[in-house]
């Protein structure tokens, strides 16, 4: 025999199994509070059970052999009536920001908490699990959220995280845009923006520790690309630690007195091949090649390897001044230096210079002496030769050749005869005479 | 580039025998203690016409005879020596 009461279609005693309590209830219901015409079904009121751990809905049920489909503990959706209106924001759930009464606190509060979907027998278990959003004209998004987000473990992009990598770039990403555009794995974008001075701004900053955890041969690397494609830098690349050539490192464009040349900040810096012990370093004296024992490089200890064309017009010698012509210079005068056509002046530049004199002497009388000489800046001579004419007017060949060392400016050399014996001593006009000055530069 | 002396007299391309052309010059009374110097562009001749003894290479125009004073500066001839110059044909 069971006992029911009903006032109001509110139930004091829910211990009953009456036909009329199992069927369809009238709208609006309420616990805890009266019914609110606007709410099907509304719970309100203080949890006064007294028990450290209380709530509002508890709902635990047993699913029988027969769920081979799918088991739903709450299911629900959002309908509206056929007519005109817009809702302009609609949520199957939706948390409120907690009201906290004088004295209370919460430590932790959690809008949604998921728990350890996995147990031995459940062969997938996912905390939230967001099917693709499509079809919406705005935004297609499966997790939206305002703030930030902390992740624990590892998180797969396009497929399952890995426990070896924090973040994991899988799956395929497609330019569908309908033309040329960039696309990848990761991009950043975005401002990033300072309020101090000196700061630091990275869009990718990379500082982990590294834990080798007593293994040998463990590699280090900050970026690690494994992949052959190339790896452009529109801006310029700072190296404050050694960099590490194993491939061709070369200038795409530019020359010495552009910015795209290879630079070094130290003096004495350059280019070094340890394995062949060559390479080229810089200082205020230039470039200095180092050639090693076995590089074709030119270096300080090998020798003839600079060919002619490698040596600049002048570098090694100058042809300064010169004279070259039939002096026509006959003298009776004895005992004396004497000036004849063959002078000129010129400039030096500081180095020793090499004189030749080349010309044709003769004197009328048989045995008469004479002399040939060089004048530096002076009739009296530097340097001379003698001769004897020992058949009258038979022509003798002279040549003479002088290092001076005058130091730079102007100067004058003279070629100079003194007649030693009575007669007439002539330069010949038979051929040529010359007389020449070159500055030796090296 | 320096040149030779311009002093003296321009012989103009003549031949001339240079001691025997002293001979005379002394011969007329104008010593030549340091004697007579030749000097200016001479024209260049055939190599097998050699010179007579004491004969001075045939001189182009613009050569100057000179002598010399005691610091073997050319110097001019006395003005007579013109006429006895123009006169002078080679022995």
């Amino acid at each position: 025999m069971s006992r029911q009461q009903v006032i109001n279609y509110g139930i004091t005693d829910a211990s009953v199994s009456s036909s009329k309590i199992a069927g369809q209830l009238p709208t609006p219901l309420s616990v805890g509070q009266a019914p609110q015409s606007n709410v099907m079904f509304a719970v309100s009121g203080a949890v006064t059970s007294g028990i450290a751990t209380q709530g509002a809905f508890e709902v635990n049920p047993v699913f029988p052999a027969t769920t081979t489909t799918r088991a739903l503990l709450f299911e629900g959706g959002i309908a509206t009536a056929a007519a005109s209106f817009t809702v302009p924001d609609a949520r199957v759930f939706s948390a409120l920001a907690p009201t906290l009464g004088a004295g209370s606190a919460i430590t932790n509060m959690m809008a949604l908490y998921v728990g350890n979907m996995g147990a031995a027998g459940v062969a997938n278990a996912y905390g939230v699990y967001v099917a693709p959003q499509s079809g919406a004209s705005g935004a297609n998004i499966g997790i939206y959220n305002g703030g930030s987000m902390q992740v624990q473990g590892a998180i797969g992009m396009g497929q399952g995280p890995m426990a070896w990598w924090g973040l994991y770039v899988g799956g395929t990403y497609t330019n569908n845009s309908g033309g040329p555009g960039e696309l990848g794995g990761i991009a950043i974008g975005g401002t990033l923006a300072t309020n101090y001075n000196n700061d630091v701004i990275a869009a990718l900053y990379i500082s982990p520790t590294f834990q080798d955890n007593g293994h040998t041969g463990v590699a280090h690397y900050a970026i690690h690309s494994p992949t052959t494609a190339p790896s452009v830098f529109a801006g310029p690349i700072t190296i404050n630690n050694t960099l590490s050539v194993n491939g061709t490192l070369q200038g795409i464009t530019g020359g010495p007195y552009t910015t795209d040349w290879f630079r070094c900040s130290t003096s004495g810096q350059g280019l070094y091949n340890s394995a062949q012990g060559v390479g080229i370093s810089f200082d205020s004296t230039g470039p200095t090649v180092y050639g090693g024992s076995g590089g074709k490089l030119i270096s300080t200890t090998m020798t003839g390897l600079v060919s002619t064309a490698m040596i600049a017009a002048n570098a090694a010698q100058q042809f300064l001044s010169g004279y070259q012509g039939t002096p026509g210079f006959s003298t009776t005068t004895t005992g004396q230096w004497l000036q004849t056509a063959m002078v000129f002046s010129f400039t030096s530049t500081g180095g020793t210079l090499r004189i030749e004199l080349n010309a044709t002497a003769a004197h009328s009388v048989a045995g008469g002496a004479w002399y040939v000489g060089i004048g530096c800046d002076s009739v009296s001579p530097s340097i001379y030769i003698y001769g004897s004419t020992q058949l009258a007017n038979n022509w003798s060949p002279i040549s003479l050749v002088f290092y001076w060392a005058p130091g730079a400016g102007s100067h004058t050399v003279y070629g100079v005869v003194y007649n030693a014996s009575a007669g007439t001593f002539t330069l010949a006009s038979v051929g040529y005479a010359s007389l020449w000055v070159t500055e030796q530069k090296r | 580039m320096t040149s030779a002396p311009q002093v003296g007299i321009d012989v103009e391309g003549r031949r001339i025998a240079l001691a025997q052309l002293q001979a005379e010059l002394e011969a007329a009374g104008i010593a030549l203690p340091r004697g007579l110097t030749l000097s200016g562009p001479a024209e260049p001749h055939d190599p097998m016409l050699m010179p007579t003894p004491n004969e001075v290479p045939v001189q182009a125009a613009g050569s100057r005879l000179y002598t010399i004073d005691d610091q073997g500066n050319p110097i001019d001839l006395p003005p007579e020596a013109a006429a006895i110059v123009e006169a002078h044909v080679p022995a």
